[in-house]
């Protein structure tokens, strides 16, 4: 895979005009259109695809989002090496880093940036559905209570059809039992 | 009259010799023709690494540490990134005059030599035109097989040519049996060469000459030609220099100079380097690299090459991109662009494909 940045919006958070100067060229080498902030990004930063923040002298606040929710892959530039910088560094999610002197090689820092970013997001993605099915529950015992009342079966069986009927409809078994309770629902209407 | 000393770190002994002479030939010959010319009188150090990457970067200190600034020099991107290290520790500038891999962009190199979309990007559109079905990739294990594969396997693969086989061989490994074997097995329409040295020569030597697929190189001069025989003959091979372009009284020149009697890119382009170098250097009254640098970008430079300008972002070489066939021991222009094309080192310029598909990925595809 050719990895390819072109037509990408950046922005670039760090005090010195020169190093954001120096950050936008190189990354108009690699098709990205790139704009400097300092002291703080803009609102409506946060629709930019991609993020280098100066991890030295960053602070909460600076970004328009909570600490650690960038809603873009972020580069972290280093100079100092404390703790201190490094847990602000980590707060902040960066999803790579790569020392000031050295952002020759600012690609492969977005390359790994990018890739980190996008497995946080599925991470993310993963978990909040994973809260979202824990939540229907109740939904999945009310449907195996209404399929043993409607068919007279045990509720071993109930939940077997009520899995037979989410593997058919290829759905979540959870949602299946919202939608087998909703049809029930229905059904009691009509009649 | 300008006076100076410019490092010249080249492998004139060792796996890739021909190609450290050949470029070896162009500076000298550079450095001749400024002092004749009354423009500037330059003392070269010669440096010899023999093809051993560690020595790249010693011999690279040394000079550097000598107080000079100024370095053309590496073959293979290998050496070139050892290289890099020292050049950024030091403040020095290295005048790559050689065709690479593209994906760098270091702010201690000035890129001379033909990037991928002055190389593989043309000789794969030319050969999809002429609808190639089947295609096997043969490369050394290295970074420049393994790039310029890549991109001929990603760009061919989204075109629907069929990937028949793909073969690394170690640096300086002559046994080609099995990928001749497979070639003769699969009988691929096209195979894709970027193999370098003593491999490439194993390789073209020992493909029966019957019934050959059609064999692409981008990395095929005239500089290690001799070596191929009859083993080349038909080969098709893109660079930014082939010796049919002249001009005919620097060929003539080179000629007489270059080990092998030939005028190739590494020769062309390394004497193209030393003279830009040398006219930048002037220009900026200073061999401070970062003036040089500005100079250079200034404005366009009438070379050897044709006309070439440094883009002061990419710091590459504006160059023609030309398709040559090899017929008798000769290479023959089958096609060139009508003007230099600006390097895409980071193929930013490439038509995206399959990408975007959701925002979290937003690496994009391109073929």
């Amino acid at each position: 895979m050719t990895y390819s940045f072109a037509g990408q919006q950046a922005r670039i958070l760090h005090p010195s005009a020169e190093l954001r100067d120096r950050v936008a060229m190189r990354l108009s080498s690699y098709g990205i259109r790139a704009e400097g902030r300092w002291p703080a990004l803009e609102p409506e930063d946060a629709a930019a695809d991609l993020l280098v923040i100066d991890i030295d002298r960053g602070e909460d606040g600076q970004m328009p989002w909570p600490s650690g929710e960038a809603p873009m892959p972020v580069t972290g530039l280093i100079g100092s090496e404390t703790p201190g910088r490094l847990q602000w560094a980590l707060r902040q999610q960066v999803d790579a880093f790569l020392p000031v002197g050295a952002t020759a090689n600012l690609f492969s820092a977005l390359v790994i940036a990018s890739a980190r970013f996008a497995e946080r997001a599925e991470r993310r993605r993963a978990a909040a559905e994973a809260d979202r099915r824990n939540g229907l529950r109740l939904e999945v015992i009310r449907a195996v209570i209404a399929i043993m009342r409607s068919e007279d079966i045990d509720e071993a069986a109930a939940l077997k059809r009520l899995r037979a009927f989410a593997m058919v409809e290829q759905l979540p078994l959870e949602d299946a039992a919202t939608r087998l309770l909703a049809d029930l629902g229905q059904t009691r209407a009509r009649a | 009259m300008l006076d100076m000393k410019l490092g010249l770190v080249f492998s004139t002994s060792g796996p890739y010799a021909a190609l450290g002479q050949a470029a070896r030939a162009g500076a000298d010959l550079a450095i001749e023709d400024l002092a004749r010319e009354g423009l500037a009188r330059i003392t070269p150090m010669h440096r010899d690494p023999e093809g051993c990457p560690q020595a790249y970067e010693s011999m690279t200190a040394e000079i550097l540490r000598a107080g000079v600034t100024h370095v053309v020099g590496a073959i293979t991107s290998w050496s070139r990134k050892d290289m890099i290290p020292v050049l950024e520790r030091h403040g020095g500038l290295l005048w790559y005059p050689c065709p690479y891999e593209g994906f760098e962009s270091n702010d201690h190199v000035v890129y001379m030599g033909a990037a991928p979309n002055h190389h593989m990007i043309p000789l794969l559109d030319r050969i999809l035109r002429q609808g190639v079905k089947r295609a096997y990739l043969l490369g050394s294990n290295y970074v420049w097989g393994w790039e310029t594969l890549r991109l001929a396997r990603e760009r061919l693969s989204a075109a629907g040519v069929e990937i028949v086989g793909e073969r690394f061989l170690p640096l300086g490994d002559t046994d080609c049996e099995r990928a001749i074997a497979e070639i003769a097995e699969v009988r691929p329409d096209i195979v894709m060469n970027s193999l370098i040295g003593p491999s490439n020569v194993a390789f073209s030597n020992g493909l029966p000459t019957e019934a050959r697929p059609q064999i692409l190189s981008c990395n095929q001069t005239e500089a290690d030609l001799d070596a191929l025989g009859d083993g080349g003959e038909g080969l098709i091979s893109a660079g930014s220099f082939f010796e049919a372009l002249g001009p005919q009284s620097f060929v003539e020149r080179a000629a007489q100079v270059a080990p092998n009697g030939r005028c190739s890119a590494f020769l062309a382009t390394t004497y193209a380097s030393v003279r830009l170098m040398a006219e930048s250097v002037r220009r900026a009254g200073t061999t401070h690299p970062h003036a040089v640098f500005e100079a250079a970008c200034a404005a366009p430079h009438n070379t050897v090459l044709g006309p070439v300008s440094i883009d002061p972002v990419t710091r590459h070489a504006a160059l023609t991109p030309h398709i040559a066939a090899l017929r008798s021991g000769r290479f023959e222009i089958v096609a060139s662009a009508a003007a230099p094309i600006p390097a895409d080192p980071y193929l930013i310029n490439l038509p995206p494909v399959a990408l975007r598909a959701a925002r979290p990925s937003d690496l994009r595809i391109v073929q």
